[in-house]
């Protein structure tokens, strides 16, 4: 049995399409200007990477707000933990930590 | 076999996601919400709350598992009745995860926070009974008490009994766990306290900084249920003090 789609899982599926292709304005447009990223660099560590693919593993709720648990495929594989809120009518994403 | 498991070795299936109990507490006052869940605060409270129950079940399972390993120099009546808690303790998961269902939610909703298995780690079978069968089912005296009125209230019987039912078992793993503790301490007064003092702080921490309360089921986040708890074998003193205790906590 899945979880019922919801709208957030659209935001997160561009966000990671993003990630993917390396769309650094893309990126930036996904987030709130002072995204929180675990390690500090993250997004800039992410951006030197090369992922062919992504998975989203899981989606946890928190009050009004969605973590989602991606993984990113490529010569190295990463997971993160990105956490999305509604701002202004529009999913964003608040934090994004590396968690494997 | 590796004994005394820590909580990232816990096997997942990875939809279930994993966040420290300080993550979801913090990200939860950024929205204005208190730690806990409340029925006033969270209109999917009670989804949350099975959820929470749920893998903490899950937990109990494991930790109960654990228990009948981890300790090579026990008797042999403890390790049976730590696999008869297993047993319990994977029916309970069973019942859980179709109360999940039934208030329209599913495993890996909400995240698992995995408090519950860290308090479950002490490395003496005296302390681990302490904690685990005094603190944490007390908890769950307190907690499954607390849906069962609320559960009434809403006119929901399958909530009501199934809860109920789990509820049976807990008081018979809180005695089991009071027996053991006096066994096991019998000649040494010092690790019996050691036990109890491990015991009180579990009770603490999951007061929750005032969460936990001895109050209304629908104005606190977790209501202290002093006719359980005295069916479990706490005596009034007991539930007088973590009641004093709950009380004393920070407010949040």
């Amino acid at each position: 049995m899945k979880l019922r789609p919801l709208p957030v899982d659209a935001a997160a599926e561009a966000h990671a399409r993003h990630i993917v292709a390396g769309d650094t304005a893309a990126i930036a447009a996904d987030c709130v200007a002072e995204v929180k990223q675990a390690p500090e660099d993250l997004y800039r560590q992410l951006g030197q990477a090369r992922f062919g693919h992504y998975h989203i593993l899981g989606r946890s709720r928190i009050g009004a707000q969605f973590v989602f648990r991606i993984r990113y495929f490529g010569p190295t594989v990463v997971t993160l933990h990105q956490r999305f809120a509604m701002l202004d009518g529009q999913w964003r994403v608040l934090e994004s930590e590396r968690v494997s | 076999m590796q004994k005394f498991l820590r909580r990232e070795q816990l096997a997942r299936e990875e939809h279930i996601m994993h966040i420290a109990p300080k993550k979801v507490f913090e990200v939860r006052a950024e929205q204005g919400l208190p730690p806990m869940a409340l029925p006033h605060t969270d209109e999917d409270f009670m989804a949350g709350r099975m959820h929470g129950i749920c893998v903490g079940e899950i937990e109990a399972m494991e930790g109960a598992g654990r228990t009948v390993f981890d300790f090579d120099d026990v008797p042999w009546e403890f390790v049976m009745d730590m696999a008869r808690q297993v047993w319990d303790e994977s029916r309970h998961t069973e019942i859980y995860e179709r109360l999940l269902q039934h208030v329209g939610s599913l495993l890996g909703e909400y995240p698992e926070t995995r408090i519950l298995w860290d308090c479950a780690c002490a490395e003496d079978p005296a302390a681990r009974v302490a904690g685990v069968n005094r603190g944490l089912e007390g908890l769950a005296c307190d907690v499954f008490a607390q849906l069962i009125n609320l559960a009434k209230k809403i006119g929901d019987p399958i909530i009501e009994r199934a809860v109920d039912y789990v509820l049976a078992d807990e008081i018979t793993h809180v005695r089991m766990g009071s027996n053991w503790l006096r066994k096991l301490t019998e000649d040494d007064p010092a690790r019996r306290q050691m036990a109890l003092d491990f015991q009180h702080h579990i009770d603490e921490l999951f007061n929750f900084g005032g969460a936990r309360q001895a109050g209304p089921d629908d104005k606190v986040s977790i209501s202290i249920s002093r006719e359980y708890r005295q069916l479990a074998g706490f005596t009034d003193e007991e539930i007088d003090r973590l009641i004093k205790a709950a009380s004393a906590s920070a407010a949040y």
